[in-house]
């Protein structure tokens, strides 16, 4: 399961935000090599990664700053296969499950897509 | 990660039903117990011995991954706040009556388990043994106990049609084109792996009646079938007359039909060094079937199947596209005609009496995001009914997207109980449905049973170097949680 993160190194931090889809910013102190998938689901932030990280699913989805998007290498034919499907879909977007942390990644900010018709379709209030 | 919180007041909490197991039931119950303050209490019915649906009966066996989602659902069967009733179907071995006498709110996830035929039934030679429904093909190799008497007869069949262009008609040329070895780690059933073994099937054809724009399945499942190249399958090039017209609107198409252009010219590019494969398959289009012929020498198979030409009219203003049928005609020879236009939902016993809305041309419940419409007065709801997954918004979608669906669904019970809608006289729930059950005598499956079950099958697939051997009969299924007892 996921949920556990190695501790980083004195000195070796990197930096990840994450905005909720709330709006709501969290800053992440990771180790180089975590997945955002993992990062995520350590912190309770609302990531589902339904297939385990596997890149068979989606749910993972991210949307990443264009400012680094450029900094992480390409998605590979699984990823995009799989971004075709998911919810929301930006020119910037990621599998959480495919995106590994690393030094050129430090100052990393992604922000969760609304999984949810409620925001999409404006015919009826949440509130 | 614990989501749950403990229940305040298991007496009075909001009792919820939900009709199903597959992804649509369990990520509605997640939802709810993930999000609600410890006061609603969740009770998964489902008809068969053993809970998922269509991830153990539909999603491919060489698809491991994508069953992972029951990860999750094993999470939430840990609540207190959660219970399994196995083998109960409701509509027959419990009333939707007695269902909602027992609960304050009911959830309909029961899914999309008959055919949808659309106009096949009308072709003359449909009836005939060498046509199979893709929804009975792949109920078989994944243990369906209703469809194990299948054994579609591949020994005597080398050219297969396939009717359809969804994913499901991928998974079922995939099937039938890949190596046998590679179904020996998964959790194909012992039968299947039996039949594909002396399989003798070599051409694969997958004909769609609309273009390759209206194409519906997805590049992952595509690009699966182009790297079977590796494993001696080729791709016949798509005719130029169906991608030449296309080609020069490619700024113009979104993202997946882009990729999907180019998947097939970057395929073809590889596989053209090679022209000697032993198996094929390829996709044609604008054809529809007309008339199926059985061999007069063997009524097990086919000689042949009959398409009327179709074009396609483009209508710009209103982005969408007619199929009209030509003169023209084409005979395909071929000893099997697998079918795969889709899944339909149907109404359950009691839809009637409550007046539940039903959509019987789209095969599912009529619904306003997951809220019921009213038979009686369509402008009006039926309180204290829901739906979410295929049952709810017809028989197409990923896991993910039944999941965000069933979300949704969620979102909007915890808002009715916000409102007060939900308080009226307190409920028995599973208690009370347990009661009935045993009066009548009617055995049914908790997790813990299911958990004995499926522990069995590990074990039994731990010998022969499977992910699982799936019981695939109800009898054995109930005999075997008889036995441990
Ligand atoms: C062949 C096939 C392959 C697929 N492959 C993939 C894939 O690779 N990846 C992916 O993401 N998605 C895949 N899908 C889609 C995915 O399976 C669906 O999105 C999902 O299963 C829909 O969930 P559901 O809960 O609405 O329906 P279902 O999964 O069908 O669940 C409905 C459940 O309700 C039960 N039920 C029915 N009637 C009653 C009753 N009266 N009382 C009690 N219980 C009842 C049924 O037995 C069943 O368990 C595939 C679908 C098919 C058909
Ligand atoms: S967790 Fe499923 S694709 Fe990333």
């Amino acid at each position: 399961m996921h949920g556990h993160l190695k501790k980083p190194k004195k000195g070796e931090e990197l930096h990840v935000t994450f905005i909720t889809k709330e709006g709501d910013q969290h800053t992440y102190e990771v180790a180089e090599g975590d997945s955002l998938l993992d990062i995520a689901q350590a912190n309770n932030l609302d990531m589902e990664g339904a297939c385990g990280g596997s890149c068979a699913c989606s749910t993972c989805h991210v949307i990443v700053d264009p400012e680094f998007y450029d900094e992480i290498p390409e998605p590979s034919d699984d990823e995009n296969d799989m971004l075709d499907l998911a919810f929301g879909l930006t020119e910037t977007s990621r599998l959480g499950c495919q995106v590994y942390m690393d030094k050129k990644l430090d100052g990393l900010r992604v922000a969760l897509p609304a999984m949810t018709r409620n925001l999409q379709v404006g015919d009826f209030n949440k509130n | 990660k614990t989501i749950f919180k403990s229940t305040l007041n298991r007496f009075h909490s909001t009792k919820v039903a939900i009709i199903g197991s597959g992804p649509s039931g369990f990520y509605t119950a997640y939802h709810l117990l993930k999000k609600s303050k410890g006061d609603l209490k969740v009770d998964v019915f489902e008809k068969l011995p053993v809970p998922y649906g269509l991830v153990r009966f539909g999603v491919a066996p060489d698809h491991p991954e994508v069953k992972n989602c029951t990860d999750t659902f094993e999470e939430i069967s840990n609540s207190p706040d959660f219970s399994f009733f196995g083998n109960v179907k409701i509509g027959k071995d419990v009333s939707l009556k007695e269902l909602r006498d027992n609960y304050n709110c009911i959830v309909f996830s029961y899914g999309c388990d008959e055919d949808n035929l659309i106009g096949l039934s009308k072709i003359p030679g449909i009836d005939s043994k060498g046509v199979i429904t893709a929804r009975k093909f792949v109920g078989w190799y994944n243990g369906l106990p209703d469809f194990q008497d299948l054994n579609p007869p591949l020994d005597q069949v080398e050219n297969v049609i396939i009717i359809g262009n969804g994913n499901v008609a991928l998974d079922v040329a995939r099937t039938m084109l890949v190596p046998i070895e590679a179904w020996s780690k998964t959790d194909i059933t012992a039968n299947a792996q039996n039949v594909l073994k002396k399989s003798k099937v070599k051409n694969v054809k997958i004909v769609a009646r609309r273009g390759f724009l209206q194409t519906a399945f997805t590049n992952k499942e595509f690009r699966e079938l182009l790297e079977l190249y590796n494993y001696g399958v080729g791709f016949s090039p798509v005719p130029t007359e169906f991608l030449d017209p296309v080609r020069p609107f490619i700024k113009n198409f979104g993202r997946v039909h882009k990729r999907r252009l180019e998947l097939i010219d970057r395929y073809f590019e590889a596989i053209k060094q090679n022209v000697n494969f032993p198996k094929t398959f390829e996709l044609d289009y604008l054809k529809s079937p007309i008339e199926v012929k059985p061999s007069s020498k063997n009524p097990a198979i086919l000689e042949s199947t009959k398409f009327q030409v179709n074009n396609l009219l483009e209508d710009d203003e209103k982005n969408s596209t007619k199929v009209v049928p030509t003169d023209i005609t084409i005979t395909y020879k071929n000893e099997l005609l697998i079918t795969s236009t889709g899944y339909r939902g149907s109404a359950l016993p009691g839809f009637e009496e409550f007046g539940i809305a039903f959509d019987e041309k789209r095969g599912r419940i009529l619904n306003e995001h997951g809220r019921i419409k009213n038979s009686k007065n369509p402008d009006s709801f039926v309180d204290g009914f829901y739906s979410s997954g295929w049952i709810s918004k017809g028989p197409t979608g990923v896991i993910a997207s039944t999941m965000i669906d069933s979300f949704d669904t969620g979102d909007l019970i915890l808002e009715d109980k916000a409102q007060g809608k939900f308080e009226s006289e307190p409920k028995e729930g599973a208690q009370g449905i347990a009661k009935i059950l045993q009066n009548r005598n009617h055995l049914y499956v908790t997790w813990k049973d299911w958990k004995k079950l499926e522990a069995k099958e590990i074990q039994d697939g731990k010998k022969v170097g499977k992910l699982r051997e799936k019981i695939t009969d109800v009898d054995k299924m109930l005999d075997v949680l008889r036995n441990l007892k």
